[in-house]
């Protein structure tokens, strides 16, 4: 039981097992000890209650870990990872809204001829669809900007400028970027 | 002075270690036997407190002649009593409130 509770304990951030693992496991031992005399059911009980309370504790530890990350890297790879991602949005939605727009005006014109209200309701249907699967859509590609410039610059996207390591680089020698800064800065410069 | 309500678990803690400085198992049973049974908390719930209340410093790690690597005893500090302190005078103006609702429909 120690060892599936230490496995388990692997879920929780590497800072946080560093100072409470071996606590916890010590004293998850001595409550094991406590109950296991008080038959099967109050057993299984309370083997529910640690995996519950590990699993929420290990996802509020990260939700800890990953707002404390943001704090510390708002970086320029992040900031232009996120700003760049608010652009792509912004023009795929002025496109749409200008599109939307565009077909008002026409709509309004006395030549063009009127809609019956049959035809209303499904293009207003089609219309808040589209309008919804656009902002869904620019929340996943902000929100995918986001996850891609917090991997510490190590898997920046292509397109992107600066001279860090990029996705491609990162993919062409992965061992690289665990060796010191001088090799690194060797490969760079024979890569050009 | 914060004045967010304290979590049970927290409180319980904090309550815990007003009485006596203590290690991970003894909170635990206490935490227990001070709710009279209700609270059963998991190890992964106390030292998600722990950690909090730590960073928070309302309590501290110390050394202690049994001290080692999977036993630390962790004290309130006086920044914790004020806060357990306040979050106690908030209760007892509830129970204060309360009570004389219940007398006034009851009356």
């Amino acid at each position: 039981m120690r060892y599936a509770y230490e496995t388990l304990l692997r879920l929780y951030p590497d800072s946080y097992r560093a100072v409470f693992g071996q606590e916890m496991t010590a004293v998850f031992e001595e409550a094991t000890g406590d109950y296991q005399p008080r038959g099967f059911l109050s057993y299984m009980g309370f083997l529910r209650a640690e995996l519950f309370g590990l699993l929420s504790g290990a996802f509020a530890m990260w939700a800890d870990e990953y707002l404390e990350r943001s704090r510390r890297r708002l970086s320029r790879p992040f900031l232009i990872s996120l700003l760049a991602g608010a652009a792509v949005t912004a023009f795929f939605q002025s496109g749409f809204y200008m599109g939307m727009a565009h077909t008002a005006v026409i709509a309004s014109s006395p030549e063009t001829p009127q809609m019956t209200p049959d035809l209303m309701l499904p293009l207003v249907v089609m219309a808040g669809g589209a309008l919804l699967f656009s902002a869904v859509f620019s929340v996943a590609f902000v929100w995918n900007m986001r996850i891609i410039g917090n991997r510490a610059g190590r898997l920046k996207p292509i397109w992107m400028p600066g001279r860090a390591p990029n996705a491609r680089i990162t993919r062409r020698d992965q061992t690289l970027h665990r060796n010191s800064s001088g090799q690194r800065r060797e490969f760079y410069r024979r890569i050009g | 002075m914060d004045t967010t309500p304290l979590t049970e678990p927290v409180f319980l803690v904090l309550l815990s270690l007003v009485q006596a400085p203590r290690h991970g198992y003894a909170l635990l049973k206490d935490t227990e036997s001070l709710s009279g049974g209700r609270v059963r908390l998991s190890t992964g719930t106390l030292y998600g407190v722990i950690h909090r209340l730590l960073e928070s410093k309302w309590i501290e790690r110390f050394e202690t002649d049994d001290t080692s690597r999977d036993k630390q005893s962790y004290r309130l500090t006086s920044l914790g009593r004020r806060f357990l302190q306040a979050e106690l005078a908030r209760m007892k103006q509830l129970t204060r409130a309360a009570t004389a609702c219940l007398k006034s429909s009851e009356a």
